[in-house]
């Protein structure tokens, strides 16, 4: 396992630069299609915002939440889940969204789930902007904490590239596989607290735990903190974090280094 | 290495799952394959450097797989492939282009996933154009060109990144007459001007033509490797 480990981040590194290249030829890709181009993705997150806030709004009115005003609470949850979003819904077919470069070149195939993130996230980073512009208005930035945003962008970084590795090429490989992770990928939505909270459930403290083994759940709570509470991550649950995103990454590389032979005569 | 490729008891074999499930399962305990189909067999090819192989079969019989393993797209199951030299490889000229990017953008795009840099491109990109002969096209979406403009440029990016080796895989079959007239001639130039290259035909006079020897696969195993008359002449009477 410490074989495909070594192999997977080796040829990452040597490709760092041709990666970011491809990265952003795929995300023009997706947005050259229309004249209005990268602007879509501005207007789809408006729009996306607008959406979740208003139905919010309906089913519970709009008072603080959890002791945040309910804008800056939308927003610190939906900004790293329209990350995890995209890619556990379009991240996740990189293998198959490339099969064309796997038959036809040689590539150094374990980087395509990590180019497929890297341009999910480059596309995505517009989409801060819209964050930031509304905890100016309703005067939230002063408790903005870099460090720990920072801490929390890169922590869900490293875990989607890892998630990536090992999910892509089971999709790839199985469509039973991949009828299983589309039911279940709605899930994560309502299981993670993106536009709800947990102190609805505080009188439930084993669902509460159990939904925090969801690392997307470290990830969101952790943008709160850097937005609004402030509150350094908690020792046990981060050690809890690093060490799932350590086994990912043990599987996912051993499934890419595996398999790297193999893609050209499987899909 | 004097020679420029070395295949040296090359076996390639495809495994077989009765279940799809059960190719996950083989990934993580290498168990669960219900068997393995031969493709390929104990091959043993040398080219020298500078040579032209021509290779010849019928279809199904593991060429394609052959050139594209020792071109990098795929791997060998068992055996080993030395090569001495950049490769280039004309097997689909088609593949990595993007529709809504211009020829001149795709060239670039398919340029980084071929792993050639930039500035390679920025030094023979008029020469590739002017190969191509597309006019006005060559700045406009590639979606809009004919089967045979598409092969000009994929062609012509191949050839021109100048390559040490060259794996050439029946590309002469696509495309239309004016493709076809213009890249044998480019390619008749490449084959003059010492270049070493795998070259698979189903044309009997492209094959003696153009190589010094040619190696007859049937069946996964090569049956015959040697002159080129010869080679033609059993390939012929066995079909």
């Amino acid at each position: 396992m410490f074989k495909a480990l070594k192999f997977v981040v080796k040829e990452h590194i040597q490709n760092i630069g041709r990666m970011c290249k491809i990265a952003v030829d795929h995300m023009k890709k997706q947005t050259s299609l229309t004249s209005l181009g990268i602007w879509w993705i501005f207007i789809g997150d408006i729009i996306h915002y607008a959406i979740y806030f208003t139905f919010r709004y309906l089913m519970t009115g709009g008072g603080d939440v959890q002791g945040m005003h309910i804008l800056v609470f939308l927003s610190s949850g939906l900004v790293p889940w329209f990350f995890i979003n995209d890619i556990i819904n379009s991240g996740s077919k990189a293998i198959l969204k490339n099969k064309a470069i796997i038959t036809s070149f040689a590539f150094p195939i374990t980087t395509i789930p990590t180019i497929e993130v890297l341009s999910i996230f480059i596309k995505r980073l517009f989409s801060l902007v819209i964050a930031f512009v509304i905890i100016s208005i309703v005067g939230y930035a002063q408790y903005f904490n870099v460090l720990l945003f920072l801490y929390y962008f890169i922590a869900m970084f490293i875990f989607m590239v890892g998630f990536n590795l090992l999910i892509s090429p089971m999709i790839a490989l199985s469509n039973d596989f991949n009828m299983l992770y589309s039911s279940l990928t709605r899930l994560f939505f309502f299981a993670t607290p993106v536009i709800w909270s947990f102190d609805r459930i505080q009188h439930m403290p084993l669902v509460i735990t159990i939904l925090k083994l969801n690392p997307f759940a470290y990830i969101i709570m952790g943008f709160r903190d850097a937005f609004y509470y402030g509150e350094i991550p908690d020792l046990q649950y981060s050690i809890y974090f690093w060490s799932l995103t350590i086994v990912v990454y043990f599987f996912g590389s051993y499934a890419q280094f595996r398999l790297r032979k193999y893609y050209a005569d499987f899909i | 290495m004097e020679n420029a490729i070395e295949i040296i008891n090359l076996k390639k074999y495809y495994y077989l799952f009765d279940k799809e499930y059960k190719k996950i399962i083989w990934t993580f305990t290498k168990r669960g394959s219900t068997g393995k189909k031969k493709v390929l067999d104990n091959i043993n090819i040398t080219v020298k450097k500078g040579e032209i192989v021509g290779v010849i079969g019928k279809n199904g019989t593991g060429k394609s797989t052959l050139m594209k393993i020792v071109a990098g797209i795929t791997f060998p199951t068992g055996g080993e492939v030395r090569v001495d030299g950049t490769i280039g490889s004309l097997i689909n000229l088609n593949a990595g282009f993007f529709p809504d990017y211009t020829g001149r953008k795709n060239i670039y795009y398919k340029a980084s996933l071929m792993g050639v840099p930039k500035e390679e491109i920025d030094k023979s990109i008029d020469k590739m154009e002017e190969f191509a002969d597309i006019g006005q096209y060559f700045d406009m979406p590639i979606k809009m060109y004919s089967s045979g403009m598409r092969a000009r440029v994929g062609f012509a990016l191949a050839i021109f990144s100048n390559p040490d080796i060259l794996i050439i895989d029946e590309v002469f079959a696509v495309g239309d007459k004016d493709f076809r007239q213009k890249s044998y001639k480019k390619t008749k130039e490449m084959f003059e001007s010492g270049k070493s290259i795998l070259f698979s035909s189903h044309s009997d006079d492209q094959i003696r033509s153009f190589c010094d020897r040619v190696i007859y696969i049937k069946g996964g195993k090569i049956v015959f490797d040697g002159h080129v008359e010869e080679g033609l002449k059993i390939y012929n009477g066995q079909k």
